[in-house]
């Protein structure tokens, strides 16, 4: 037997006559393309044909459909299929491709961007069809619009070349949750998480770019399905603004699992939002070192080193020599953020100087940190501001900046890469 | 508890190294109170003022005062009574767009595009953007208006000059700010409201013309009229802008109540600038002067400014224009390019976002390109452009009715049956009124 295959669009189908090769008389004409998921491409099962608005619609399964040439006018089907024995009883994991697909956004993993999909594209195989690619190229929308041949004619002529279809394997597909009103968002557990595997594997910030671009119920629906590590890491990599409005989304437990699992510096910031019992209450379901790192964060204002600062930083003793200072920084470094520069202590934990990794490696033994320690260092104090932070950064170029409080104790450090956070994000915001 | 109310003021200290200490005593993070009660109520309110009111008074753009100006100008205080039901209807479907994007969270093109498919997009996308043209154009007629006014009568020089300024403005400038500076510049038409008081109005004759409908059947410049002020005060533009604007703002079904009252203040606020225009314009009605130039127009203001009030109503109406002639092109291309999936945004550099720019630039250009064939009558460009854009706002009124009555997509906040009611037989209103005008004016022709 001859393999014939053929591609074509979800459209070519949508609207086609549907005959009764029997009798001659038509059905009426197909309103749905139902699929049923397969190992990597659902499957065609059926399609709905909508008789008439008085007559409803019946649906009818593909083996029944004769086998048609393209590009489809009429589609036919076999003898005696319009029995009554009633439509195929449908399960809970068909794909109504229209209804969930066609004009609809959906994430494209491959490219991490939210995309609409003007057309689907099918692979006809013998008598069995896939669904196997999204079109959300331009060419798909002057295809439904009927002016292709216009638009080929154009091109051709003035670039000699057509514009091609721009197709996204359904391997990259990600339905977004089917979520349009506040109401249902509360009610239901939007669905399996399984079904947002592929999901998964995407970076952090590319989440948050999908996010970003989705309406706000579907964010928060899809957020949703994330699961807990990477949805803190995302909602690291957003606004504030965005922030806030996603964890409102979540309920009370899950809001203080995500706050728990993000870095401090980051979930002091949103939970200075909050009225003073419901912090409180959020730093109880902490773990206490973690909930009084916060607290000592949110002890200093807004826009200061102080809130801008981490507390993961190694700071040792200046009488260490340097086997036991690298002994302790590798017990050290899991935790810690900013790895580069070791600061040197003394008793009373005033800030002395400040060892860089390099300089500990290439020192001899018998060294102790207090000899071999630069005295020279820029630090700030925990009520500086942040733009003066920035600043100091832009001048000096350091990786961290040092953050001591009135007696000279040091209480963390500033990334360089949050106070650039933070200083942009304001640019941005007066836009 | 005051663990988070310690505030840490810095004593003087001892400088060692190079601590940089800043003197100022930084107060802790004011904590936000829980809303309460009446008071609470109202700062509520006034956290979701904007997106009414900042919509609505873009009405009041160059085609709408000029268009408001005529009604009263062409026939006195006979067309004052069309306030009430134009401030009526601008209320209930800036409530029904604004629930809908709170209720969805979507814009409207993107409804449009999920629930009627490419075709009837992307057609209405068509209309919308010659819609789009039609406001362009009468703003920058209104920009060689006002320029005309201000003595600077070569409009071949003053138009393209001011259309690049235009154009510059958004990508250069952030969007935030046209939309204060456009804001402020309606602050001007405040003058009409004052105005309005120091000329001699005979209020009880103004009262009783408010609640006395009149319509003529066969005067097509009344039909004609009534249509434009159907179409500058609830403009398509409008509808699509209002949505966007509190999807947004982030305004949720919760918060909905509250802000419900800021449509229909919002939408008072828009009444009354209508009715203080036409009732001010009257004067030029009884004083038998024919109105064709700007200059004519700008009279209404002399009982407050005397000879100033040229340069008053050039300076208002200059700012306004300018405004509007970047944010409706700007709203018209957004719009276009939702339903395309295509990059859009001012923040967007033009090689990211062409066809957004190019959509942009084209309506400014036509526009311009409109106002500059010579001869034109300014008055006129202006009036028609808002007739089109009465012709085609049933057309989007229909698809917004549709839309909110889907129980797929507004869940419980469908529309209740008043608002079914008064909404479809307004649009049914504005539509015969609609046709009446098209074959009136058709057979004069």
């Amino acid at each position: 037997m001859q393999e014939t295959k053929h591609f074509l669009f979800l459209t070519d189908l949508l609207g086609r006559k549907v005959i009764d090769s029997s009798t001659g008389k038509t059905i009426g004409r197909v309103s749905e393309v139902i699929a049923t998921p397969k190992e990597v491409y659902p499957e065609i099962n059926r399609l709905v044909v909508k008789r008439s608005w008085w007559r409803g619609s019946v649906d009818i399964n593909w083996p029944d459909i004769l086998s048609f040439d393209l590009p489809v006018k009429i589609l036919q089907t076999k003898n005696n299929i319009l029995n009554p024995a009633g439509p195929p009883s449908g399960n809970g994991s068909d794909i109504h491709i229209k209804e969930n697909f066609l004009d609809k956004q959906i994430v494209d993993v491959s490219g991490c961007k939210v995309v609409r999909v003007n057309d689907l594209h099918l692979l006809k195989e013998n008598n069995k069809i896939w669904l196997v690619h999204v079109d959300v190229g331009f060419r798909a929308i002057v295809r439904r619009l009927g002016w292709l041949p216009w638009l080929d004619r154009l091109t051709e002529w003035v670039f000699s070349t057509k514009i091609r279809d721009k197709l996204v394997s359904w391997k990259y597909v990600q339905q977004l949750p089917s979520i349009t009103t506040e109401e249902h968002l509360g009610a239901s557990p939007v669905k399996l998480k399984s079904s947002y595997q592929c999901l998964r594997d995407l970076h952090p910030v590319d989440m948050a770019d999908i996010l970003i671009n989705l309406s706000r119920n579907e964010r928060i629906a899809l957020f949703k399905t994330l699961n807990l590590p990477l949805a803190s890491e995302t909602l690291c990599e957003m606004k504030p603004d965005v922030q806030r409005s996603l964890l409102d989304g979540l309920d009370r437990p899950t809001q203080r699992m995500i706050l728990n699992m993000m870095a401090p510096d980051k979930a002091a910031d949103l939970i200075s939002h909050y009225p003073l019992r419901r912090r409180n209450e959020t730093l109880k379901s902490f773990e206490p070192a973690k909930a009084e790192e916060i607290k000592n964060l949110l002890t200093h204002p807004e826009e200061t080193a102080g809130a801008l600062m981490t507390t993961k930083y190694v700071a040792l003793s200046k009488d260490l020599t340097v086997p036991e200072a690298l002994a302790e920084v590798k017990k050290a470094a899991p935790a810690v953020d900013g790895i580069y520069y070791i600061y040197v202590i003394d008793e009373s934990h005033a800030l002395l100087g400040m060892v860089t990794l390099r300089k500990l490696l290439s020192s001899s033994d018998q060294s102790k940190l207090s000899e071999i320690m630069n005295t020279k260092i820029v630090k700030v104090k925990t009520n500086t501001r942040e733009r003066t932070v920035a600043n100091i950064f832009v001048k000096y170029n350091f990786m961290a900046i040092p953050v001591v409080d009135n007696q000279n104790k040091i209480k963390g450090i500033v990334m360089f890469k949050n106070a650039v956070e933070k200083v942009l994000s304001h640019l941005v915001r007066e836009d | 508890m005051n663990e988070f109310n310690k505030s840490n003021s810095p004593k003087p200290d001892q400088k060692n190294g190079s601590v940089l200490s800043s003197d100022t005593v930084a107060s802790v993070e004011a904590k936000k109170m829980p809303v309460l009660g009446w008071w609470g109520s109202i700062l509520l309110f006034l956290s979701l003022l904007g997106p009414g009111l900042i919509t609505g008074n873009f009405g009041n753009d160059a085609g709408g005062i000029t268009t408001y100006s005529i009604c009263g100008a062409e026939f006195g205080l006979t067309m004052l009574w069309m306030v009430i039901p134009v401030t009526l209807l601008l209320i209930i479907y800036q409530e029904m767009s604004g629930r809908m994007g709170a209720v969805t969270g979507k814009g409207l093109s993107d409804l449009i595009r999920e629930n009627f498919g490419i075709k009837i997009a992307f057609y209405l996308m068509i209309i919308k953007f010659v819609a789009g043209i039609a406001n362009a154009t009468a703003e920058f007629g209104g920009i060689a208006s006002s320029m005309e006014l201000l003595g600077l009568k070569n409009k071949y020089l003053t138009v393209p000059l001011i259309g690049i300024i235009v154009w510059v403005l958004p990508i250069k400038f952030s969007y935030r700010r046209v939309e204060k500076l456009f804001l402020i510049g309606i602050l001007f038409f405040g003058c009409y409201i004052v105005s309005g008081f120091l000329s001699p109005v005979e209020w009880p004759e103004v009262g009783r013309q408010m609640i006395t409908p009149s319509f003529h059947f066969n005067d097509p410049k009344y039909l004609m009229l009534f249509i434009a002020l159907v179409g500058t005060t609830i403009a398509p533009w409008m509808i699509f802008y209002h949505q966007s604007a509190v999807v947004e703002k982030g305004i949720k079904v919760s918060d909905y109540k509250y802000f419900r009252w800021e449509t229909i203040f919002s939408g008072l606020t828009v009444g009354a600038v209508i009715f203080f225009i036409i009732v001010t314009s009257s004067s030029l009605y009884d004083n038998k002067i024919n109105v064709r130039t700007a200059q004519e127009v700008a009279q209404a203001l002399e009982p407050l400014a005397g000879h100033y009030a040229e340069i008053l109503f050039a300076v208002g109406f200059l700012i306004a224009s300018v405004g509007a002639a970047i944010i409706l092109p700007l709203s018209t291309a957004f719009s276009v390019c939702e339903i395309f999936g295509w990059e859009s945004g001012v923040n967007k550099r033009f090689v990211d976002a062409p066809q957004f720019y190019g959509l942009y630039t084209l309506q400014l250009i036509i526009g311009i390109a409109i106002i500059l064939v010579p001869g034109i009558n300014l008055i006129a460009v202006m009036v028609l452009s808002q007739v089109v854009n009465g012709l085609i706002i049933p057309i989007v009124l229909v698809i917004v009715i549709i839309l909110i009555n889907k129980k797929k997509i507004m869940g419980k906040y469908v529309n209740g049956p008043l608002f079914n009611f008064i909404s479809i037989a307004a649009t049914i209103a504005i539509s015969i009124s609609a046709v009446i005008m098209l074959i009136t004016v058709l057979r004069e022709i």
